[in-house]
C-alpha cells in the first residue's frame, strides 16, 4: 500500500502543479494590458497609460487599412464567406461627384452614362444617380460587390480616392486568423478594437451604426 | 503565376492616395478637408453604414460552455446514461458548431495562449483564455468530458461514427504520436509568427461556416467519411489540444467508470469501445523474468536520451522544410529566384514587394534570421518527439498489475458507449 | 483481418484527401474581368518626348508647395514655413506653408495661406488680406499691374482684388443667363494665369477645359478635353496646374497619371516634356512655370527639388 500512497502523492502533485501552471499562464494573460496597434483614431487612448488600449481584453476584430491597400482582388477571393465579408465603402466628402468617374466608368468607355458597357465593376454593384448639373452621386449596393477592389483602383488612380475597401462587421465571421490578412500582400489588415472597427477615410460624413 | 495580363498597378493608386493626404496635410494646420460641393438643389449624401460587429454572444459562450461542461461531468460520473451524453453531444454541435461558427474553439486557443506567451504586445481576450483553461480544468477534475460532448469536432465526429472499426493497437499506437507532431508544429508557427496553423488545417470548420476553400471542403467531407468506419479519425490522430487534455486526464481526480460495482471482466465492453481506450486486465502473474523486464526498463530509460538527441538532429535538419512556413521566407526565396532567372513573371507578393521601399536585402537578412530560428525550433521539437517517444516506449514496455477492465485515463473520451454494454447493474 | 483491411482502406482515403489538401492549397486568384491594367496609361511614346531634363534645383526648404517666376527672372519656390529665392537662395519666413506664389513687377510677393492671401513688400513687409469666406482654400495666384486674380478651389470661384486689396469681384460665377456653367471642382486643385494680352485664363478641371475670361469676366473662348489617351486630360479633374509660355502656348501637369505636356495656341497638342515613368508613382502636386528663354521648371514635391527641361536641340 505504500506504493499506492506514494503514488498518489505524486499524482496530487503534478495535478496541483498542472492547475497551477494552467491558473498562472491565465491570470498573466488576463492581467496584461494590451497595446493594440493603435490606429489613432477611436481616441480612447489617454498619453499617460503608457500607449496601452485601456478597451480591455475582449473585443477585436479584423479591419483594412485603407493606406496600405494594394486592390490586388485577395479580399473577393480568400474571405472564408462567399460573397466575402469585405465591401466597398464610398467617403460621400471626399467624392468629387464627377461626370467622369475614374470608378464608374471604364476607360474605352463609349459614353458617360449607366450603360453596362460603360461600367467597371464586373457586378454592377457601382450606381450612378444623376443630382444636379454637373454633379452625379454614386453609391454601393452591397448586396453586388463583392470587395474585388477594381473601382477603389480606378478612383484612386485617376479620381480623389473616395472608394476604399472595408471589412462589413455585420458579415465578418471575426476568424481567430483572417484568411485574407494572411494573404494580403501589403499587409493591410490589422487587429481594432470592436467598439470602433472601421477605419474609415473621412469622420466626416454621417454615419448610422 | 501571374501573367503581364495581369500585372496589377500596386501602389500607383496607394501612393497617389497618401501624397494627396499629405499634400492637404502640408497645406493645413488643423484637420483640413477639401469642401464638398454646393448642391442648389439642397442635395443630402446618404449616410455610410458602419455596423458594429456582432461579437455580443461572448458572453454567453462562456456561460454556456461551463453549463456543459458542468452537465457533461454529471451525465459521465453520476448519470452514466450514453444517450444523454449523445445529446449534449448534438446539443453542442449546433450551438457551438453551427451556431457560433466553430470559431472561437478550444482546440485553436492554444494558438492564441502560446502567441500571448511569446509576444507581450498579444492580448487574449478572457473568453478564448475560459476556452483554453475550462476544459483543461474539468479534465483534471472528471477526465475528458469536453471531448465527450463539447467539442465541436468531436460531436461532429461522433454524429458520424455510425459503422465504427476497430484500429490496430500498433498502428494506434504509431499514429497517436501524430498529435504531439501538430502540436509541436503549430507551437512552432506561433513562436516564429508564421500564423496559425490549426485553425488553417481545421476540417471541419468548413461546414460549421458553411463556407471554405474546396480543397479544405473536400478534406473535411473525407474526413467524415473516414469517421464513419474510423470513429473520431481527428481526436485520435491529429486533435493537438488533446496531448494536453489526455496529461489533465491521467492526473484526473474522477474518471468515467465503466462498471458501477465490481468489474465481472466480461470483456463486453472493450468490444464496445471504438477507440481501444480500455485496458485489459493484466493478471498478477508476472509474464517474463522480472529481471529481464528490469533490464530492458532501463535500456529504455537509457534509449530516451538518445532519441532526443537523435529527434534534436533531425529537426535541425528539417531547418529548410520547416521555415518555408513562414511567408516572408516564402517570399525571400521567390525573389531570389525571379532574380536568378528560376521563375518566370511574378507573384501578386512578388510584385508587392518589388513596388514597396524594402531593399533586397532587408528582405534576404530576414529571411536568413528566421532560418536560423526555425533551425533551433526545429531542434527543439525535435527533441520534444523523441522524449516523447522514449516516454512512450516506456510505457507500452511497463505493464501494470489491473484486475478489470478500465477505460484508459488519457485516451478515454468519456462518450459513455460501454455504459449500455456492462452487463452489471447497481 | 477485415477490420484491419477496412482500416488501411480509410487511410488511403485520407492521405488522398490530404494530398488534395496541400496540392490545391493556393486559393485561385481572380479572373481576367477583374484586372484593370491601370499602369497602360502610363505609357508614352517616345517619339512625343521634345524636351530633356537639366540640372535641376535642390532648395534646402522642405515640404515644397509652391513655384513662381517673377518677371525679373528670380525664382521663388515655396515650401514648409517659409520660400526661398532663387539663384541667391535667400530663405524669407512666412506663418505656415503657402500654397500658391505670385511675384509682380515691382517685386512683391503674394502668397496664398490656405484661406487668406498675405503680401510682402520687397522689404519684406506683411499684409495680410481677410479671407474671402469659410469655405475658401486658395489654390493659385496670378498679378499683372492692376489686378490679383485669386482661385479659390473651397469657393468654386476666381476673386479679383485690386492692387490694394479690398472687397474683390467674382469672376466665372455660375450664370444661366449669360451661360456660364461655372467652376467645376473636384479636387484641390485650380490653377490660372494672366495672358500676355491681359486676359485671365482658368483652368476647369471637372470639364478638362481652360476657359479664357477678360478681366471682367465674360467668356471669350475655352479648349481642352478629357479623354485616356495622351492628347486629352486623363482622369476626372486635369489639368491640375499650368503655366504660360512667353509665346503663349499652354504647359499643363497633370495628376493621377503625373505628365507635363505642352498645348498649342489652338488647343492642340504640341509634345510631351516629362512622361509618367520620370515621375514617382502617385505623385500629386506638381507646379509648373515657364521663363523668359521657353525653358520649364516642374516643381517636384515628392522628389523635393525644381526640375528644369528644355527642349531637345
Amino acid at each position: 500500500m505504500k506504493m499506492a500512497g506514494r503514488r498518489d502523492f505524486i499524482k496530487n502533485i503534478a495535478r496541483g502543479a498542472l492547475l497551477a501552471g494552467i491558473a498562472g499562464v491565465c491570470g498573466m494573460l488576463v492581467s496584461r494590458k494590451n497595446k493594440y496597434q493603435c490606429n489613432g483614431r477611436c481616441g480612447t487612448c489617454k498619453p499617460g497609460n503608457g500607449g496601452t488600449c485601456p478597451l480591455g481584453s475582449d473585443g477585436y476584430v479584423w479591419q483594412i487599412d485603407p493606406e496600405k491597400c494594394t486592390q490586388c482582388g485577395r479580399c473577393a477571393t480568400h474571405c472564408v464567406l462567399a460573397p466575402s465579408a469585405v465591401k466597398c465603402f464610398h467617403s460621400y466628402s471626399i467624392c468629387g461627384y464627377c461626370d467622369l468617374c475614374g470608378g464608374y466608368l471604364r476607360p474605352d468607355a463609349k459614353g458617360r452614362n449607366t450603360g453596362a458597357e460603360n461600367q467597371l465593376c464586373p457586378t454592377a454593384a457601382l450606381r450612378r444617380q444623376f443630382i444636379e448639373n454637373p454633379y452625379y452621386q454614386y453609391t454601393v449596393d452591397e448586396k453586388l460587390c463583392i470587395g474585388c477592389g477594381k473601382c477603389v483602383k480606378g478612383c484612386g488612380a485617376f479620381g480623389n480616392g473616395s472608394l476604399y475597401l472595408q471589412v462589413k462587421h455585420n458579415i465578418c465571421v471575426n476568424c481567430n486568423e483572417c484568411s485574407i490578412a494572411r494573404a494580403c500582400p501589403s499587409n493591410a489588415f490589422r487587429r481594432v478594437p470592436a467598439s470602433d472597427p472601421y477605419l474609415l477615410k473621412s469622420n466626416q460624413e454621417r454615419r448610422i451604426s | 503565376m501571374i501573367s503581364d495580363f495581369f500585372l496589377l498597378r500596386v501602389s500607383a493608386s496607394l501612393r497617389s492616395t497618401i501624397l494627396l493626404l499629405v499634400f492637404f496635410a502640408v497645406s493645413a494646420q488643423a484637420e483640413f478637408r477639401f469642401p464638398m460641393p454646393e448642391f442648389a438643389s439642397g442635395y443630402q449624401h446618404p449616410p455610410v453604414y458602419t455596423p458594429a460587429p456582432s461579437n455580443a454572444m461572448a458572453g454567453w459562450d462562456i456561460v454556456v460552455l461551463l453549463a456543459a461542461l458542468t452537465l457533461a461531468a454529471i451525465f459521465v460520473l453520476k448519470r452514466r446514461k450514453r444517450r444523454e451524453i449523445f445529446l449534449l453531444t448534438l446539443f453542442s454541435l449546433l450551438y457551438f458548431g453551427f451556431w457560433r461558427n466553430g470559431c472561437v474553439c478550444s482546440v485553436g486557443s492554444i494558438q492564441n495562449v502560446a502567441t500571448g506567451l511569446c509576444n507581450p504586445s498579444f492580448g487574449v481576450p478572457l473568453t478564448v483564455l475560459i476556452f483554453f483553461a475550462a476544459p483543461l480544468i474539468f479534465a483534471l477534475l472528471f477526465g475528458r468530458v469536453f471531448c465527450a460532448a463539447i467539442c465541436p469536432l468531436g460531436a461532429i465526429q461522433e454524429a458520424v461514427a455510425i459503422k465504427p472499426v476497430k484500429v490496430p493497437p500498433a498502428v494506434e499506437k504509431v499514429l497517436s504520436m501524430v498529435p504531439y507532431i501538430y502540436l509541436g508544429l503549430a507551437m512552432l508557427s506561433v513562436a516564429l509568427g508564421s500564423g496559425f496553423i490549426i485553425c488553417q488545417y481545421d476540417p471541419f470548420v468548413g461546414f460549421f461556416r458553411m463556407g471554405a476553400s474546396s480543397s479544405l471542403l473536400i478534406v473535411g467531407g473525407l474526413m467524415l467519411v473516414l469517421g464513419v468506419f474510423v470513429a473520431r479519425p481527428y481526436c485520435r490522430f491529429l486533435c493537438p489540444y488533446g496531448v494536453l487534455l489526455n496529461w489533465a486526464s491521467k492526473l484526473s481526480r474522477r474518471h468515467a467508470a465503466i462498471t458501477p460495482a465490481d468489474c465481472i471482466q466480461c470483456g463486453l465492453c472493450a468490444d464496445s469501445c471504438p477507440y481501444n481506450a480500455i485496458n485489459k486486465p493484466v493478471s498478477a502473474a508476472a509474464p517474463e523474468n522480472r529481471s529481464r523486464g528490469a533490464r530492458r526498463l532501463g535500456l529504455l530509460i537509457l534509449l530516451v536520451p538518445v532519441l532526443v538527441v537523435i529527434g534534436a538532429g533531425t529537426g535541425g535538419l528539417l531547418r529548410e522544410p520547416l521555415s518555408r512556413m513562414h511567408p516572408t521566407v516564402r517570399l525571400a526565396e521567390r525573389i531570389a529566384g525571379e532574380e536568378l532567372g528560376r521563375y518566370k513573371g511574378m507573384t501578386i507578393e512578388s510584385f508587392a514587394f518589388r513596388a514597396s521601399d524594402t531593399p533586397n536585402e532587408k528582405l534576404y537578412a530576414e529571411a536568413v534570421t528566421l532560418k536560423e530560428k526555425f533551425g533551433r525550433g526545429g531542434k527543439w521539437l525535435g527533441a520534444f518527439i523523441g522524449f516523447v517517444i522514449g516516454c512512450k516506449l516506456i510505457a507500452v514496455s511497463v505493464v501494470r498489475k489491473r484486475t478489470a477492465y478500465e477505460p484508459n485515463r488519457g485516451t478515454c473520451y468519456s462518450c459513455g458507449r460501454c455504459f449500455k454494454y456492462c452487463p452489471v447493474k447497481e | 483481418m477485415k477490420n484491419g483491411k477496412k482500416s488501411l482502406g480509410c487511410f488511403l482515403l485520407l492521405t488522398a484527401g490530404a494530398g488534395i489538401c496541400f496540392g490545391m492549397g493556393n486559393r485561385a486568384e481572380l479572373g481576367q474581368s477583374f484586372a484593370y491594367p491601370v499602369e497602360d496609361y502610363r505609357k508614352v511614346d517616345p517619339a512625343l518626348i521634345r524636351y530633356t531634363e537639366v540640372e535641376g534645383l535642390l532648395p534646402t526648404i522642405g515640404k515644397l508647395s509652391a513655384l513662381a517666376i517673377a518677371p525679373d527672372g528670380k525664382i521663388y519656390v515655396g515650401g514648409e514655413n517659409g520660400v526661398e529665392v532663387f539663384p541667391d537662395r535667400t530663405i524669407r519666413p512666412l506663418d505656415g506653408t503657402p500654397r500658391c506664389l505670385a511675384v509682380d513687377d515691382e517685386g512683391t510677393l503674394f502668397a496664398g495661406m490656405q484661406d487668406h492671401v498675405e503680401f510682402f513688400s520687397r522689404d519684406w513687409k506683411k499684409s495680410v488680406w481677410p479671407s474671402p469666406g469659410e469655405k475658401a482654400y486658395l489654390t493659385s495666384i496670378a498679378v499683372d499691374d492692376r489686378y490679383v486674380y485669386v482661385a479659390d478651389a473651397g469657393g468654386r470661384r476666381v476673386l479679383r482684388y485690386g492692387k490694394p486689396g479690398g472687397t474683390p469681384v467674382e469672376i466665372g460665377a455660375k450664370n444661366e443667363a449669360t451661360g456660364v456653367r461655372g467652376f467645376y471642382i473636384p479636387s484641390p486643385f485650380f490653377d490660372l494665369d494672366i495672358g500676355t494680352d491681359g486676359s485671365l485664363w482658368v483652368v476647369n478641371p471637372g470639364y478638362h477645359v481652360l476657359e479664357n475670361y477678360t478681366s471682367n469676366g465674360r467668356l471669350i473662348s475655352s479648349w481642352g478635353k478629357g479623354s485616356f489617351t495622351i492628347e486629352g486630360f486623363i482622369g476626372c479633374c486635369n489639368p491640375a496646374n499650368f503655366a504660360l509660355m512667353p509665346d503663349g502656348s499652354f504647359v499643363t501637369a497633370e495628376k493621377g497619371v503625373p505628365r507635363v505636356k505642352i498645348y498649342n495656341l489652338d488647343g492642340s497638342m504640341r509634345c510631351v516634356v516629362a512622361a509618367p515613368d520620370q515621375f514617382d508613382e502617385g505623385t500629386a502636386g506638381l507646379d509648373v512655370a515657364a521663363d523668359r528663354q521657353g525653358r520649364i521648371y516642374v516643381l517636384d514635391p515628392v522628389r523635393g527639388k525644381v526640375r528644369i527641361f528644355e527642349e531637345k536641340k
